[in-house]
């Protein structure tokens, strides 16, 4: 407590001091002088005057840093919401399937065409496997890779859904879109049937540089 | 994607057993989300039933009744072309 009151004094001797060498310094009793010579009123205006710019100077410093500190109020609001916008974009990203690039047309007719020699089909049965126009009002052009029709003949149902769920289990970007089953001219027991696959135009995700992989683990 | 195999499924499932509604099928073509049922019933009244049953899995459970001419009129059988829309289930999946 002595320290703290010593050291009160000193500020206030220190003060003292300083006021007095102020008092005999020119530029004071230049502005003394000044001041006496002024009128009542000037001299009250100048009082009012000096007082609001004191006032002014001292304000400034609290009003400053208020104004300072709304500014990183904002500027952290914007990052935290750009911090929550990239977590749910992270999240939602990790929720999409992960979808394989379709397998091209003549590696699907291909395969395809295995289907149809492993279900022990006659050559007859088989009219064709052929590239076909991938127009569809369910997926936009620019979504479809290319089509593939395949044409068979006097199928019994077995025969059609063996067929068919191979087919479409190939892969999960070629999508079975179309089925048509009509019945055999010859015998009704059977079916000629028509299906219409499409591939889907998966595009290629990224694949990050290592260089870009440095730089990251660097930060 | 619904595949036209599970719309098929769908399409069994809905209409009622062989022993209330015997029908002969004769073409079922699903493009897109149209479907056609062609082929033969008894008579009006399995027809309208047919009808009833696929409102359940139509869109809007609208089924019309399409021109029959296509299908070969048979004596003692009502031929029948039906035409309505399913959901084929698309999802768009975006990465």
């Amino acid at each position: 407590m002595s320290a703290l009151s010593d050291l009160k004094e000193k500020i206030t001797t220190s003060a003292q001091e300083s006021w007095n060498n102020f008092q005999e310094s020119d530029t004071y009793n230049k502005l003394r002088d000044f001041y006496e010579n002024l009128t009542p009123t000037q001299q009250k205006l100048s009082i009012i005057g000096s007082a609001a710019l004191v006032s002014a100077v001292i304000l400034s410093v609290p009003f400053g840093r208020l104004s300072e500190s709304g500014d990183r109020v904002v500027e952290f609001e914007g990052k935290r919401m750009t911090i929550r916008e990239l977590l749910k974009v992270a999240r939602d990203s990790s929720t999409v399937p992960n979808i394989p690039t379709a397998p091209s047309i003549s590696s699907l007719e291909s395969d395809i065409r295995g289907y149809i020699q492993q279900a022990n089909l006659l050559p007859e049965q088989v009219r064709a496997v052929s590239q076909a126009a991938a127009s569809s009002s369910l997926i936009p052009n620019q979504l479809a890779a290319g089509a593939l029709e395949v044409q068979l003949a006097k199928l019994n149902l077995n025969q059609i859904l063996d067929l068919g769920y191979k087919i479409q289990s190939r892969s999960q970007s070629v999508k079975l879109k179309d089925m048509v089953m009509t019945a055999n001219n010859e015998d009704a027991r059977y079916y000629d049937v028509t299906f219409k696959l499409i591939a889907l135009a998966v595009p290629e995700a990224p694949v990050a540089e290592p260089e870009d992989l440095g730089k990251r683990r660097g930060r | 994607m619904n595949s036209p195999l599970d719309i098929t499924k769908k399409i069994s499932e809905a209409i009622p057993p062989r022993n209330s509604l015997g029908m002969d099928v004769t073409k079922l073509s699903i493009t897109d989300s149209k479907v056609q049922l062609s082929g033969y019933v008894k008579n009006q009244q399995e027809l309208g039933l047919l009808q009833k049953s696929l409102a359940n899995i139509a869109i809007n459970g609208q089924v019309s009744l399409g021109s029959a001419t296509s299908v070969r009129a048979l004596p003692g059988k009502t031929s029948f072309v039906l035409n309505f829309e399913v959901d084929r289930n698309i999802e768009k999946v975006t990465k």
